[in-house]
């Protein structure tokens, strides 16, 4: 059987499909994935989805050797199993395509945290994919890091599944990545009373998409989905999520905060759909943006389809200069100005990491962005 | 005295609004009576001989011709969009007639020679044609010149002769384009472009009528304008296109009303609007929209594309968008502002109602690129029945809009269990010193404040009409006067059987 052909291929998709034809024996879940894959090849500006994220412009080694030792695990996967089912958006598709084979961590209650550290050497390209299993009412830490050099492309699905009343803490770190390309995209369900609190914080490459797919598939889940992102140089970084409220009761709160300097491109689009069945849904989203330099832009989207009449929805966009008054307040109170910015921003950033339970995460975080805006090599100040 | 004049009319306009949901219980949209007069058609479909047909009809010059031809060529080419959250079977662009007029000679020189069934429609409609009987209306009532456009001709417009001595120019586009082919030629298009998307281009191609407004310099015009659309013919399209012109500093407020007849079929309308307003120059565009939306299984019902745009390509100058959505059956419309001058600035100001089974997809786009422009959304949105509600707009800093501004607000309100309510906000900054704000909320009417006005002794649809007409303030009170009043009548009547 001959794998299903992209329409017009770039050198970089028919790279994929060239190693796709010559696979022996994939199964059935992988050539459905393929399919999915083939049916839209790699998602650019036309693709609604990816209007402000031009992923097959970005992508440009056709050549890319694909690297199978980049990601660390802590501890180590319960299992390894083969693909149940093909995923249907292009990008987890393409992953599970190239993997084969899914890693599965079956987390109860007495799990330890979990590690996952994606280093995607130079010119390398990784495709994984991850599923993620949380009893019911356990409680589960996982923290995903994911760095990509230079050139390299990061392709990576990850599924949660949350059982009854199972509380997970998700922390998503996506470090510098220059000139690499990182796509992370994540699908979690949330049933009956579960908690996801997720923070996500992102400091862009030439292209960065941090997707989060959030499923309220029972009564009472609540999710919490926080973010931040700092951009320089040329970066770009891109938080998109997709919350689908589908039964009552459930609520979303979000609060992701954007800060970019020089020429970086901030993008967040954000999507909550509350499906007839979903009466009671309490949900709210909001996005504030700092541009530091002129160059910078930042593209927000974010979308509410309500199909709900008995229901609290509501969001919030702001995109702004560093408050002039503030900043002079404090130089009148003797502080330079570097440090009056300074501080001005990660109280503004900081906002985005109040919900993280675990106080060392916390602190981590909050300490990765004050790193950056003191690093005179690729943080705000380093034009000026 | 003061607490007098403040709760008076208030108290007033809700009576009035009990009285009219009490009223047309039974005859809900009043406008859907069929007027018969005989009718001069194009032959059915659409070619080159159709775009030909309208053109020789209108005795219009060679380049205007080719223009139509162009844009029809080009449209061939193209598809219909589908990105707007819309359902509906796919539109025969053939099986329908594309040019309809009243068959006596279209253009009548004065308001004897119309005909008097055409008299008698817009009276019934409540729009005076007669100059004489507006101004044997209340005394010190302002005066409102009108164009009356009545399927694919301009019939009547009145008060020409007093705008002229104001050197206004008030007129139907087919007369402007014999009278005034400079300024159509260099004008037309100049927003709207002919390839500027599927409707847009369809209307270029075959538009019919409508409305060329031209005020010059420094002139305020001295009264209100508004057109009138009528859609009377069956299986018609209405596809008219506007134009107005305020020259340097001058003013002008215009206001236009749709109806339709009640069919079972869809009738299509797709309308281009073009504004362009130079330095120091303000319009004022308010729409009230009260097309056939269809009964409530759906049957019937207008189909709404409209293409409106406003070009504030002077500095300081003002465009500012008005409209009151009620009517069709499918609405997709976008009214914009390209904040092309220094200091320009756009305003958006939106209810839209849907009900029965009713689509809306409606918003606006604020394209900054001047420096220190300013722009400002507010939109109501109410879903009601079974109908669809979606407000999508964009606001896009450029580079070179120094300073820009922008506030947004939408507001969505469910009434009932299977309607829906959407919001779609793009919002794209290349500014450092841009400051954007965006806000938009979704709920049902709050329980408490209806629990308090039907404990006043309202009834529920009463405590919804007035619940709803509160949520709608922001904007009505940014019509002209006169409409605003007729407005809050039509958001009652629109939600009326939307409870229980």
């Amino acid at each position: 059987m001959t794998p299903l052909a992209v329409k017009n291929p770039t050198p970089v998709e028919q790279g994929y499909a060239d190693a796709f034809a010559t696979l022996e024996g994939a199964d059935q879940a992988r050539l459905d994935a393929w399919a999915n894959f083939a049916a839209v090849g790699l998602p650019n500006r036309r693709v609604e989805e990816w209007k402000y994220s031009d992923l097959r412009s970005a992508l440009k080694d056709p050549d890319a050797p694909l690297s199978l030792n980049a990601i660390g695990f802590s501890p180590a996967p319960s299992d390894r199993v083969l693909l149940e089912g093909a995923p249907a958006l292009p990008m987890p598709a393409l992953a599970a395509s190239m993997a084969g084979a899914a890693d599965v961590y079956r987390l109860d209650g007495d799990a330890e945290p979990v590690w996952i550290e994606v280093n995607v050497p130079e010119g390398a390209a990784h495709h994984r994919v991850v599923d993620v299993e949380i009893a019911p009412g356990a409680t589960a830490m996982v923290q995903e890091t994911y760095r990509v050099e230079d050139g390299a492309f990061l392709n990576l699905a990850i599924r949660y599944h949350l059982g009854e009343g199972a509380t997970l803490q998700r922390i998503v770190r996506q470090e510098d990545g220059g000139e690499g390309v990182a796509v992370v995209t994540a699908n979690v369900t949330l049933n009956t009373g579960a908690k996801l609190n997720q923070t996500t914080l992102a400091f862009g490459a030439r292209l960065a998409r941090l997707e989060t797919h959030l499923d309220h598939a029972g009564e009472n889940s609540d999710a919490q989905m926080d973010g931040a992102y700092l951009l320089t140089g040329r970066r770009h970084a891109d938080i998109t999520t997709l919350v689908s409220h589908c039964e009552p009761d459930c609520a979303t709160r979000q609060t992701v905060k954007g800060v970019v300097a020089q020429r970086g491109n901030g993008v967040f689009q954000g999507r909550y759909l509350v499906q007839r069945a979903a009466q009671g849904t309490d949900a709210r989203m909001h996005h504030d943006a700092i541009l530091l330099d002129d160059g910078a832009q930042a593209n927000a989207k974010p979308e509410l389809l309500i199909y709900a009449d008995d229901v609290q929805c509501a969001h919030g966009n702001t995109v702004g200069a560093l408050d002039e008054d503030a900043l002079f307040y404090m130089r009148s109170r003797g502080l330079p100005e570097a440090a009056a910015r300074a501080l001005l921003i990660e109280a503004f950033v900081a906002a985005a990491f109040g919900n993280v339970q675990n106080d060392t995460a916390r602190e981590q975080m909050l300490e990765a962005a004050r790193g950056w805006l003191a690093d005179p090599d690729t943080g705000p100040e380093a034009a000026a | 005295m003061a607490a007098n004049t403040d709760t008076a009319p208030a108290e007033r306009i809700s009576r009035e609004t009990v009285s009219d949901v009490a009223g047309l219980e039974s005859d809900k949209y009043k406008y859907g009576f069929q007027t018969d007069i005989e009718q001069d058609l194009a032959p059915k479909g659409l070619n080159e001989d159709t775009v030909r047909f309208i053109s020789a009809k209108k005795e219009e010059p060679e380049w205007l011709l080719e223009w139509r031809l162009e844009a029809f060529r080009r449209w061939q080419t193209m598809k219909e969009p589908s990105w707007a959250l819309l359902h509906y079977p796919p539109i025969d662009y053939q099986d329908a007639y594309y040019y309809a007029a009243p068959k006596t000679e279209a253009k009548y020189e004065s308001l004897d020679d119309v005909p008097q069934e055409l008299l008698d429609t817009y009276e019934k409609l409540g729009i005076p044609l007669r100059e004489q009987e507006v101004l044997l209306g209340v005394e010190g009532a302002p005066k409102v010149a009108v164009d009356a456009v009545f399927d694919s001709v301009s019939v009547a417009t009145t008060f020409k002769k007093e705008l002229a001595k104001a050197g206004v120019i008030f007129t139907s586009i087919s007369e402007a384009v014999r009278e005034y082919p400079d300024l159509i030629r260099k004008y037309l298009g100049t927003v709207v472009p002919q390839s500027d998307n599927f409707f847009a281009t369809l209307n270029s191609a075959v538009f019919s009528d409508g409305t060329f407004v031209y005020i010059p310099e420094g002139v305020r015009c001295p009264m209100e304008l508004s057109t009138y659309f009528r859609m009377n013919a069956a299986g018609t399209g209405q596809f008219e296109r506007t134009l107005i012109i305020a020259d340097k500093g001058s003013y002008v407020s215009y206001l236009e009303g749709c109806t339709a007849p009640m069919r079972d079929e869809n009738q299509l309308h797709a309308a281009v609007v073009e504004l362009v307003a130079l330095d120091d120059a303000e319009i004022k565009y308010s729409t009230v929209q009260n097309w056939w939306p269809g009964d409530e299984n759906g049957k019937g019902g207008v189909y709404n594309f409209v293409t409106k745009r406003g070009d504030c390509r002077g500095d300081r100058s003002k465009i500012s968008w008005t409209q009151v959505e009620t009517g069709s059956a499918i609405t997709w419309k976008y009214p914009s502002c390209i904040l092309k001058g220094d200091g320009s600035q756009g305003e958006f100001y939106s209810v839209a109602i849907t009900n029965g089974r009713q689509q809306a997809d409606t918003g606006t786009k604020m394209i900054h690129l001047g420096k220190n422009t300013r722009s400002r959304i507010i939109s109501k949105g109410i879903s009601a029945g079974k109908s669809s509600n979606a407000y999508r707009g964009l606001v896009r800093i450029n580079p070179t809009a120094e300073g820009a501004r922008n506030f947004t607000q939408c507001d969505s309100l469910l009434i009932g269990h299977d309607c829906a309510a959407h919001t779609v906000p793009y919002v794209e900054c290349k500014r450092r010193d841009a400051q954007l704000e965006h806000e938009a909320t979704t709920s049902k009417l709050s329980e408490d404040q209806m629990f308090y006005a039907q404990q006043r002794g309202l009834n529920e649809e009463e405590a919804v009409a007035l619940l709803v007409n509160g949520f709608c303030r922001d904007v009505l009170q940014h019509l002209p006067m006169e409409f605003a009043v007729e407005a809050q009548k039509l958001v009652a009547v629109s939600l009326e059987g939307s409870v229980g």
